[in-house]
């Protein structure tokens, strides 16, 4: 089980200095607002689609964020929705391991794209983001959680198990991504920018 | 009714977690892990009876057997065979111990869980974070206001889609989900423009002067640094032991375990107390308030 | 001494076509309980949004504030945020933390007190606020007006020098806006608090207040006391807006400078003036719409939201008549919007039965909605979605054919041509109402429900919905509401329900009702009830006592 405590060591380190960085810098009343809005409104998501099985939107609200607002409210507002979804469903051991690999989404997304962004030109990109981020990075970081919580032991084999038996889970949530990113991401983003215009960042 | 753990400050919790966390992640030995579950679990039943068993039956004696059933499957090393899967490979002894032995240890993080997820309540959480980090603490006071304030918001979204017709009850799935991005996009807007009236009422208040200080309603007190300070000795000690050598434990390629003598009985029983001191709070303290009831 | 001194304050804003503030001029008295009031968009708020750098609007600007004899942009920010505070109008808007001892510790973080400090401070408003009982619970089970106390005294503990408040009560129902009106009363009182105070529900706070200015198109058209406020504007259109009492007196003719502003003074005044006078005949003009058919009707409905839960509606029996204006009156808690949701099928009895056209409303399921019931949210931004006011009516249109059409017949009822291409949320409180109401008309329905449409809106919008009720109703549409502005619910409505512990107390045409409550009735009916029993408006108080 030595691996799980390091590998958790290790999320929570490199986690740390965008924390402290974001700290450090005393940032404003309205950077504040709306990443607790961003997060609240990503934790609500999950019950609005609720009735639709495996529809989880919360991975795409976190690149729309990351996209709209940068790369350091994407990483901020994925790492906390996590935590704070596990706060009403009940933390785990796979509490930081969601919150490095939602942080993670909201950064790449963020530092891809949120200088050029314009929808006419990026829309199928930020599709293609979407499945590659839930796949390759939320699927895969999660599979490799549950290997380290389940077995402790790293054998090639277990991993490979543990990813191939993943694929249709992560399938399923890469398309309710696509879906949710293919139907909203242009106003999403639209209504940030007006937010930003009307806070004057 | 609140019970004694629960009465700790945030510090002394928080310790006693990462301590317990920490020393049972570290190592799978079976007489540490085998303390650490007992007292897991006799947290969870006296913190919470009913929700606990429920929990333990739905959730955690699953997750249990998955961890002893895993191992052995993927796992061929050790001497002793037993016998041989059809793929040829072996099932051994020392993987079923190890299966075994996980399968608890995965039981107790779980049922620690249980308890951290009654104990560690919002503000408690807030003030830990707060120590580090005081904006994000600030952030997650602030999520804990919306959430509330905008799944009210949404049922009235929900209500006033549906007298217009476009209700997330309806059978085909591309309308519901149609109509449920709708909904998402009502509840964007009005959560956006709501937060700037928001941030003007922070800085209002004075939010963003240099120098904010932060409020604790907690108070520590001399009994909270004395359980600290006890923890961390005897947590300590274990570590100590499990790092230098004096308890251990091999699976592979044969189960073998420390030697037991005056020392590591110590060590045992020193773990046994540390993971088991919120039980005896709470126990004594109900003790001593049925004595005082006898006495009326 | 003057804590404001405003000179020659001009302001625009930047898409704005007028000066929302021309040339204001204002003082501001230490310890003085000041009250700004005028129609909507008179540009009141963004007058007091000046007195606080930190909320000051963006726009053209000219003119200079000074506060305390300093000019408030060199005033520090730290001073600023101490000595003045500010209340805003939304009860829920402001509040940031999750829990009540965090919101009253805010203000205080934020000017970096000691723990020890904010620990006696908080305990201290607590006791005065009388907070301790929900000291440790979660914001969200406040009720509305808990929310506003707890906004004034997380205010007060940081012991500002002067409190600003932008229409506090607008959200609040009429018992709770005098609870939070008195308390504002005692911090004036014992504390010394200067207090200004933007309002356009006159009738309590009018009669509390040192100073009155009234502003009109940006200007400050009258400032004085009350009885020479209300000389001032006596012939100004915002007159209307006077409390009642004040209203009838001075239509009947009550010396000068010497009104009656409250009921109890009224009541004197009335008693004088009726002293040897005949009374007419007792006459009361019943409604003539018996023996139409009921559009809705819901009988021995019972309700509660959880298994184990209390119930909320107990018993309730209603009827709406076909094309009739109806309204349900009651007070907080008592399951007016239950009620609602019950009529149109969005929560479902255990027992009884509600039926519209003759049809269970379990076997109409989602038909139901569109063409046949239509419900307007309590809050029109329920219902926005787009990014301008044409697009988002657009998608309600049922059938494509005439769609312009349409739309141009129905922004012309509503009065919304103007705002077509705004986004919703640039809109007032009014004009977004509208457009919400645009929404729900475009879907046809056949009745309308509406739930609190008056809440936080002054007499000349009121004034404006109730135009376009009329209209609808001349359509024959059906419209049901629930309210608590009696005034209103006199002056428009067919018939009137009381609602009460989750059923209907008494129900019956207007008049009726009214006459029949003692204290649940308008302040005209209370005024002038010995002489008219059955005038329940303040016109019809008026003509009878001119006609006598």
């Amino acid at each position: 089980m030595h691996y799980y405590l390091i590998s958790v060591v290790i999320i929570i380190l490199s986690m740390l200095p965008f924390l402290l960085m974001f700290e450090k810098r005393r940032p404003q009343a309205r950077e504040i607002v709306l990443i607790a809005v961003l997060v609240a409104i990503t934790v609500i998501a999950r019950s609005v689609f609720f009735m639709i099985p495996f529809f989880k939107p919360m991975l795409a609200l976190v690149i729309i964020s990351g996209i709209g607002m940068g790369y350091e409210t994407g990483m901020l507002t994925g790492t906390l929705s996590a935590f704070m979804s596990n706060f009403i469903f009940g933390q785990g051991p796979w509490t930081p391991w969601q919150m490095f690999a939602m942080g993670l989404t909201g950064l790449l997304a963020g530092v891809i794209f949120s200088k050029k962004y314009t929808y006419e030109k990026k829309k199928y990109h930020v599709c293609i983001f979407g499945i590659i981020a839930t796949v390759l990075i939320y699927g895969v970081i999660m599979d490799t959680a549950s290997v380290l919580m389940y077995t402790g032991e790293v054998s090639f084999k277990a991993f490979m198990a543990a990813y191939i038996s993943g694929i249709p889970v992560n399938l399923i949530h890469a398309l309710s991504t696509v879906i949710f990113l293919a139907l909203l991401q242009k106003s999403m983003i639209k209504k940030l920018q007006r937010v930003k215009m009307k806070y004057k960042i | 009714m609140k019970n004694q753990f629960e009465n700790w400050h945030p510090l002394a919790q928080f310790v006693y977690f990462v301590l317990i966390f920490g020393i049972s992640v570290f190592v799978m030995h079976p007489v540490i892990t085998g303390i650490t579950f007992v007292s897991a679990i006799t947290l969870g039943v006296i913190i919470d009876r009913k929700k606990f068993f429920k929990m333990l039956f739905c959730l955690y004696i699953p997750a249990i057997i998955i961890g002893i059933i895993i191992n052995p499957l993927f796992s061929h090393e050790g001497v002793s065979i037993l016998w041989y899967f059809p793929d040829g490979n072996p099932l051994t002894l020392e993987s079923i111990i190890y299966g075994i032995m996980s399968g608890i240890m995965i039981g107790s993080i779980f049922t620690l869980f249980f308890s951290f997820n009654k104990i560690m309540t919002s503000d408690r959480i807030m003030y830990l974070t707060g120590c580090i980090f005081p904006h994000i603490s600030l952030i997650i006071a602030m999520v804990l206001r919306f959430i509330p304030e905008f799944k009210y918001h949404l049922s009235e979204v929900l209500n006033a889609q549906k007298c217009i017709g476009k209700g997330i009850n309806e059978k085909n799935v591309f309308n519901k989900i149609k109509n449920a991005c709708a909904v998402m996009q009502i509840m964007a807007t009005w959560a956006f423009e709501s937060s700037v009236e928001k941030s003007d009422s922070m800085r209002a208040r004075g939010y963003g002067l240099y120098g904010r200080s932060r409020y604790v309603p907690f108070k520590i007190t001399k009994r909270d640094i004395i359980l600290i300070t006890a923890m961390i000795i005897t947590g300590s000690i274990v570590i100590y032991s499990l790092c230098v050598g004096n308890i251990y434990v091999w699976y592979y390629p044969y189960f073998k375990i420390n030697e037991s003598g005056g020392y590591v009985y110590i060590v045992y029983f020193l773990y046994a107390v540390m993971s088991m001191l919120p039980v005896f709070d709470i126990l004594m303290e109900e003790a001593v308030w049925k004595s005082l009831q006898s006495k009326i | 001494m003057e804590v404001f001194t405003i000179e020659n304050l001009t302001f625009k804003y930047p898409q704005g076509k007028n000066y929302a503030l021309d040339n204001v001029n204002l003082k501001v008295n230490k310890g003085e309980f000041l009250l700004i009031c005028g129609k909507s968009g008179c540009g009141k708020t963004t007058l007091i949004k000046h007195m606080k750098a930190a909320l000051a609007p963006a726009g053209e600007k000219s003119g200079d504030i000074y506060y305390n004899g300093t000019l408030l942009c060199d005033v520090p920010e730290r001073i600023q945020a101490q000595e003045i505070g500010y209340v805003m109008q939304s009860p829920d808007s402001q509040i940031v933390t999750d829990k009540v001892w965090h919101e009253l510790a805010f203000g205080l973080e934020n000017l970096g007190y000691k723990n020890s400090v904010i620990r006696i401070r908080v305990a201290e408003m607590a006791s005065y606020f009388g907070i301790q009982n929900w000291f440790h619970k979660d914001v969200k089970e406040l009720s509305g007006g808990q929310k506003q106390i707890l906004n004034l005294a997380s205010i007060m503990a940081v012991q500002p020098e002067v409190i600003i408040l932008d229409e506090p009560t607008s959200q609040l129902c009429n018992i709770a806006a005098q609870e939070f009106l008195a308390l504002l009363k005692r911090i004036h009182e014992e504390l010394g608090i200067t207090v200004i105070i933007v309002e356009h529900r006159l009738e309590n706070v009018f009669p509390m207040c040192d100073r009155v200015v009234v502003m009109d198109k940006g200007k400050i058209i009258s400032s004085g006391n009350l009885q020479q406020t209300i000389h001032n504007i006596k012939d100004n259109e915002f007159f209307d807006a006077m409390p009642v009492p004040v209203k009838i007196c001075t239509a009947l003719g009550a010396p000068e400078y010497k009104v009656p502003v409250n009921v109890n003074e009224g009541r004197c005044f009335l008693e004088k003036y009726m002293a040897g006078k005949n009374l007419p005949k007792e006459s009361s003009t019943h409604y003539i719409g018996c023996g139409r058919d009921n559009i809705i009707e819901a009988s021995d409905v019972w309700f509660r939201y959880d298994k184990d839960g209390e119930d909320v509606l107990k018993g309730l029996n209603l009827n709406v008549e076909k094309g009739s204006l109806t309204c349900v009156l009651g007070g907080n808690g008592t399951g007016k919007t239950t009620m609602l949701y019950t009529l149109c099928g969005l929560l479902k009895p255990y027992r009884g039965k509600v039926t519209v056209k003759g049809k269970n409303v379990k076997k109409w399921g989602n038909g139901l909605y569109g063409k046949v019931i239509g419900m307007l949210p309590q809050n029109p931004t329920a219902l926005f979605r787009r990014d301008n006011v044409y697009e988002d009516i657009s998608e309600c249109i049922i059938d494509g054919k005439n769609a312009d059409k349409k739309i141009e017949e129905i922004s012309r009822l509503l009065d919304i041509t103007d705002i077509l291409d705004m986004h919703p949320y640039d809109l007032s409180g009014g004009e977004q109402q509208r457009c919400a109401l645009a929404k729900v008309l475009l879907t046809e329905p056949e009745i309308l429900i509406l739930d609190e449409p008056t809440k936080g809106f002054d007499g000349f919008h009121k004034r404006k919905l109730a135009e376009i009720f009329k209209k609808l109703l001349n359509d024959g549409i059906t419209i049901l509401m629930v309210s608590h502005d009696i005034e209103f619910c006199a002056e428009y409505a067919d018939r009137c329900a009381l609602c009460f512990d989750g059923g209907i107390t008494v129900s019956g045409d207007v008049t009726e009702f009214f006459s029949g409550n003692s204290f649940y009735t308008t302040s005209a009916n209370r005024m002038a009830r010995e002489y008219f029993p059955y005038a329940v408006t303040a016109e019809e108080v008026k003509e009878l006592c001119i006609t006598t």
